[in-house]
């Protein structure tokens, strides 16, 4: 039961995106197209699991006066192999994501999970609450891409959904509709979790 | 006290000998695939915006701009593949265009690489921006120009898209940059 919760935070209770509000600048930034949401969350995910798992192996050998400095340089390192991995394999979405990639060092949803949580849990609840964010994460960032894709551009995943009667609102795929769409997402979660709390509390 | 600072020292030093290890190892395994990336990149961007071309080879290097002599299988002069770049709205965009070989129209046009805002600005990259500058009529004496409306439009204009207006004029000073420079090279 335990795991379970460990797990599942990230996506629903404590979201980075919907309900900590952490990692702002890249979901606000990429979220553009549904691929580079993919993408983006993917490699947020990827470096999340593997500092995560790292700093909780490491974490009582870590003096805790440099513990920062660490796990940057634990962080970073992950962002340079997912970039480069990116860049050999994946040349087209690596050039779409352009400085956002190098960028995932500076999220931080990574150090916050390396701070909160890997320095001081197991190794095992370390990973389970890096995939729970990762996928929390990814999640909120398909679910914006989602909705600013088909209003700004008509498509989702790059097919055209809507047809020529539908005018694109040029205004989702500017940086004012990444505000927009993550507010009201951020109030609809928000008005179903806080009903969903006082079902349960009734029950 | 001299322990602790030792122990800080050795931790802090085992950890970048381990990230400088991994990243040494990931940059050999894909120092190769990414060469060819940009290699194969080139080479397809050469194809298309000088469709049948069989050889290419450079005949100018500037700081900015490349020139590539495109051939047919019989040798045949087919045009000129170039490579330019400059500012866009958030760093540098570098492009390739394909001119016949009288320079008087582009073949084609593809951008090889941007910062630009992606959805917006990227679209000078996407097929309608790359039709109107197919359909340029290059002349000597006139540079192209940009306009915002398509009643103004002549026909060595370009218009600019929508919420992507310094991209696009960004892009249309590259492509004067490279037409001035093609011109006295090979005239």
């Amino acid at each position: 039961m335990k795991a379970y919760r460990e797990f599942i935070k990230g996506i629903w209770q404590s979201n980075p995106v919907f309900k900590i509000l952490l990692g702002l600048c890249p979901t606000l930034a990429v979220t553009t197209q549904v691929q580079n949401g993919i993408a983006m969350g993917l490699a947020v995910l990827f470096v999340l699991v593997c500092s995560s798992f790292i700093i909780s192996v490491f974490r009582k050998q870590i003096p805790p006066q440099v513990r920062i400095a660490v796990f940057i340089v634990f962080i970073a390192t992950f962002v340079t192999l997912a970039d480069y991995f990116l860049k050999a394999q994946f040349p087209q979405i690596s050039k779409q994501l352009g400085p956002y990639v190098p960028l995932i060092v500076v999220n931080c949803i990574i150090l916050g999970r390396a701070e909160a949580f890997a320095s001081k849990n197991s190794i095992f609840y370390s990973l389970l609450d890096a995939i729970g964010m990762g996928l929390g994460f990814t999640l909120a960032l398909v679910m914006l891409s989602s909705v600013r894709e088909l209003l700004g551009s008509g498509s989702i995943l790059g097919y055209q959904i809507l047809g020529k009667w539908w005018t694109p609102w040029l205004i989702m795929s500017l940086p004012p509709g990444a505000f927009f769409t993550l507010g009201i997402l951020m109030s609809i979660i928000n008005t179903f979790a806080n009903k969903h709390k006082k079902h349960r509390s009734v029950a | 006290m001299k322990n602790k600072s030792l122990q800080i020292f050795i931790a802090l030093g085992a950890v970048c000998l381990f990230s400088g290890g991994a990243l040494a190892i990931m940059y050999n395994f894909t120092k190769t695939p990414i060469a060819e990336n940009q290699q194969s990149e080139l080479k397809t961007a050469i194809v298309k915006v000088l469709p049948s071309v069989k050889n290419y080879k450079e005949i100018k290097k500037t700081e900015t701009i490349t020139i590539y002599k495109g051939e047919d299988e019989k040798e045949e002069m087919l045009g000129y593949a170039v490579v330019g770049e400059g500012n866009g709205f958030q760093g540098k965009i570098k492009l390739i265009v394909g001119f016949d070989k009288d320079l008087t129209s582009f073949l084609g046009m593809e951008i090889l690489e941007s910062l630009e805002t992606p959805g917006l600005g990227t679209r000078v990259g996407e097929e309608p921006f790359k039709k109107q500058v197919k359909s340029l009529k290059l002349k000597p004496d006139v540079s192209i120009g940009i306009v915002k409306d398509e009643k103004n439009k002549k026909e060595t204009d370009i218009q600019a898209i929508t919420g992507a207006t310094i991209s696009s004029t960004a892009v249309v000073e590259i492509l004067n940059e490279i037409v001035k420079e093609t011109t006295l090279t090979i005239k």
